[in-house]
């Protein structure tokens, strides 16, 4: 499936957007780079919860559970991060 | 730049191998060990994610009252202790009552929150009954932390894991990796502060 509509997406940017096939190569890095940024979002995020948890877990004496951040939409949310994030960062370069 | 580059491809490949190969049900079944279903003096169920506020179970939670149940129904063991938060124990009480086992069969303690508690709870529920050796119920990848803390408390544990092959989709998969994750580091913690 995956595999069929990339062949697409290549044979659609090669003949009718006309993308060059040099830029390729230079577009997986850059992909890499984002998804390692969404890593690091990720475990800023994680680390952050869990510091908030533990943190007021001391403070208020009451149990809070680190499961808190056991939840999907914390990634989705760092990969916005991080695609805001790179777009910033490649407008000023 | 650099760095991230390598992130983002140990990540990705990460990601292909906890959701296209194996790997993560191996660990499960790892993890679960041999079951020893022994007749014993009790079954513990323990807690797993609670109740909703309309007191339906989550499905792990669900899944280890089911195969506690099971236990009881196959004579292993004559009392069934039910763990966990309050709503989950009544909860799990009510399904357990609905499917036959008798209400004087089945033991709830105070809420505990963590399996630490949990461990807790259940030895001062059982002890003073002069009940020692349990089976217990947990899912695959909790059972070496879950019957660790029980032996500490003094149990002589055989462990019912549930069902230990896991899943068979990729997104499933992933769901079991980034629990394994978190276990992983739940058993780290517990053995840094000498709970284990």
């Amino acid at each position: 499936m995956v595999g069929l509509t990339t062949v697409a997406a290549y044979l659609l940017g090669i003949r009718m957007l006309k993308l060059k096939r040099g830029r390729l190569g230079p577009a997986g890095v850059e992909a890499l780079e984002l998804i390692g940024l969404a890593i690091v979002f990720l475990v800023a995020n994680l680390a952050a919860g869990i510091c908030l948890i533990l943190g007021a877990r001391a403070l208020s004496g009451k149990f809070l559970s680190v499961y808190w951040v056991n939840d999907s939409t914390l990634g989705l949310l760092s990969i916005l991060q991080a695609v805001v994030f790179h777009c910033w960062r490649r407008g000023a370069k | 730049m650099r760095a991230l580059r390598v992130i983002g491809l140990f990540g990705l490949l990460a990601f292909g191998i906890a959701a296209f190969t194996p790997l993560a049900n191996r660990m499960n079944a790892w993890m679960a060990g041999t079951p020893h279903l022994e007749p014993s003096d009790a079954i513990v169920v323990l807690g797993r994610g609670g109740a909703d506020a309309d007191g339906v179970l989550t499905n792990r939670s669900l899944r280890r009252v089911l195969a506690g149940i099971s236990l009881y129904e196959n004579a292993l063991a004559p009392v069934l202790v039910l763990s966990g938060s309050t709503a989950e124990t009544q909860a799990r009480r009510n399904l357990a009552r609905g499917l036959g086992i008798p209400d004087s069969a089945i033991l709830t303690g105070r809420p505990a929150l963590t399996t630490r508690e949990e461990a807790a709870e259940v030895e001062r529920l059982l002890q003073p009954l002069g009940r020692s050796r349990i089976l217990l119920v947990a899912d695959p990848i909790d059972m070496p932390r879950a019957a660790g803390l029980m032996q500490r408390e003094g149990f002589v544990v055989h462990p019912a894991p549930t069902a230990s092959s896991g899943p068979s989709n990729p997104e499933s998969r992933l769901g079991l990796t980034r629990d394994l994750t978190i276990e992983l580091f739940a058993w780290a913690y517990h053995r840094f502060v000498g709970a284990l």
